[in-house]
């Protein structure tokens, strides 16, 4: 949660942050009087959707899709089950920018 | 993972199918989604859907086995900064608690929506107005940048 400070919006962000410390403190108390034996499994594998980034164009270089340039489609998860095989919860990790939208509205 | 963008998505398709909590994770410097910088909403949630999927797909085929610690207080993994671990391990399965809580993202005030309007109007203007044999590039991306921004 950094960023320029002369950003819009920025003065909103110490309190936000706040919250999410306090968020994940609460969460992580909750969860250490809840555990369960469990069991997990990972695996990595491929996903289409992303595309090079640096496109060079009349000299420069600029964010946007370059079709035919190098990229990693690699997508690794990890699986966690309860002793039952019961899912408990997945995480995934693939790298691609959160800009579908907007680079004005990245998460 | 926060995001307004297709991570979003992602953990949502994720959590129908496999039936269980998920967290999407992302690197830094990497590439961009096929639809990228679209100003378009549908894009993250077509984003998303796919990788969503996909990641699906590569959950529900995984056999999970029974897990014990396998680390000794102070061993060193490949990759790792420094020893893992303040004291000794147990042997014995591996115990896991999952905890989720909701923060909701501040909103700016953006003022009212007619003003937005005609402010957005104005700036487009500007961009259409310009002469592009004569305008300089910083007149041009002064202009591009002005009509993209939003509430300055």
């Amino acid at each position: 949660m950094g960023g320029q400070a002369s950003l819009p919006g920025m003065e909103l962000v110490p309190a936000y942050r706040d919250k999410v410390f306090a968020a994940i403190r609460a969460a992580a108390r909750g969860a250490r009087d809840s555990q369960r034996a469990a069991r997990t499994a990972a695996t990595h594998g491929a996903c289409d959707v992303t595309v090079n980034r640096r496109l060079q164009t009349n000299g420069r270089t600029i964010v946007a899709q370059n079709w035919d340039g190098e990229r990693d489609t690699t997508m690794t998860i990890i699986r966690l089950d309860d002793i039952d095989e019961r899912p408990i919860a997945t995480i995934v990790g693939y790298g691609t920018h959160p800009i579908s939208c907007s680079r004005t509205r990245t998460g | 993972m926060i995001s307004p963008d297709y991570p979003g998505t992602v953990k949502r398709t994720v959590e129908e199918i496999v039936v269980a909590p998920a967290c999407s994770c992302r690197l830094r410097r990497r590439p961009v989604p096929r639809e990228a910088l679209t100003g378009d909403v549908g894009a993250a949630r077509r984003m998303g859907k796919l990788i969503g999927l996909d990641a699906a797909r590569l959950a529900l085929a995984l056999q999970t086995r029974p897990t014990t610690r396998r680390l000794r207080a102070g061993r060193r993994i490949r990759g790792a900064a420094r020893p893992v671990g303040r004291g000794p391990l147990p042997d014995g399965p591996i115990a896991l608690a999952i905890a989720s809580r909701r923060v909701a993202l501040p909103v700016r005030d953006y003022g009212p929506a007619d003003a937005l309007e005609a402010e957005a109007a104005r700036r487009a203007a500007a961009v259409r107005a310009l002469d592009k044999a004569s305008a300089s590039d910083s007149d041009i991306a002064t202009a591009n940048y002005l009509a993209q921004a939003r509430g300055e």
